[in-house]
């Protein structure tokens, strides 16, 4: 865990706190246990490092930083730095989903076969 | 293996695994997200719905043939049980995959229900040449390009889900984002 306390904000490093490759919704839990031990009103999140943050684990950093931002007591507000393109560009799309979701009626019509027409096919 | 309640740990371990298939794979510049992509959706989804604490996940290159096999296994309560368990839907494995494919998640979020068909489509559409197979209870989904056929299984039975990949070695930087919706 690396955390670097400023005079207003804690900076967290993603990378040493967590991983250099984000998967998982878990590690929103992790760093909102560092978030409760600090006592500034700011968070930044650091990517530096970070190769890839996952499509389910930038949603959960994302509801994360909304629900710190929105509380009554506590409030912290959470930033993110030094995130690369890549991750930069997963985070904007889940964040666009999140304020328009997309319509999400999509049909799948694949079409059906037995195990035995599949061998057929794949021989 | 992978363990729930391993937090940064497991988070590394399956970081390490990413960063090893990325390396076997020639480190293509701009490829590192479409190998990572699916490998941490399908991976994560162990313990975010089979409700068992164990995950597996399998890598294996074919050198002479330049593609790489990935399998992501649970033996938890496949997709039937968890429609069933989650939403109260009593579906075959069939209509329950079907579910799963239109982006119907067992969770209560309406953001939720990506994971699989994006990397899907990432297997399968942005890493050009992939497929994949996917596996819960005696039914089958395999994806070839844009061919998709649903298989039924009588005489077999995977409790859980089994999710089983092949990708080509990437030849250039690959833009997954129009597959991610």
């Amino acid at each position: 865990m690396e955390i670097d306390k400023k005079q207003h904000s804690t900076k967290i490093n993603i990378a040493k706190s967590s991983a250099t490759i984000i998967s998982s919704r878990d590690m929103a839990d992790v760093l909102e246990e560092l978030i409760k031990k600090t006592d500034t009103e700011s968070v930044v999140f650091d990517f530096s490092d970070v190769k890839f943050v996952s499509r389910s684990a930038a949603h959960a950093l994302l509801v994360l930083k909304e629900r710190i931002g929105s509380r009554v007591s506590n409030k912290k507000k959470i930033s993110f730095v030094n995130a690369n393109n890549d991750i930069t560009e997963m985070l904007r799309i889940v964040a666009a989903n999140r304020a328009l979701p997309k319509n999400k009626s999509f049909k799948f019509n694949p079409e059906k076969i037995d195990i035995k027409s599949l061998l057929k096919q794949a021989a | 293996m992978l363990t729930r309640g391993g937090g940064v740990d497991r988070e590394r371990l399956e970081a390490l695994f990413s960063e090893k298939i990325y390396e076997t794979l020639g480190s293509i510049s701009g490829a590192q997200n479409a190998v990572c992509y699916p490998i941490a959706e399908l991976a994560t989804n162990i313990f975010e719905h089979s409700k068992k604490d164990l995950g597996f996940i399998f890598g294996q290159f074919y050198p002479k043939k330049d593609y790489l096999d990935i399998c992501i296994v649970d033996c938890g309560r496949g997709f039937a049980r968890a429609y069933k368990e989650e939403k109260e839907l009593d579906l075959t494995d069939e209509k329950a995959l079907i579910e799963a494919m239109e982006g119907n998640s067992v969770k209560k979020d309406k953001e939720r229900g990506y994971g699989i068909r994006t990397s899907k489509n990432v297997v399968c559409n942005a890493l050009k040449g992939g497929g994949f197979i996917l596996i819960s209870g005696s039914c089958a989904l395999v994806s070839v390009g844009q061919r998709e056929r649903l298989v039924s299984l009588p005489n077999f039975y995977w409790k859980g889900s089994i999710i089983a990949y092949r990708i080509p070695k990437p030849t250039g930087s690959i833009d997954i984002y129009k597959y991610l919706e």
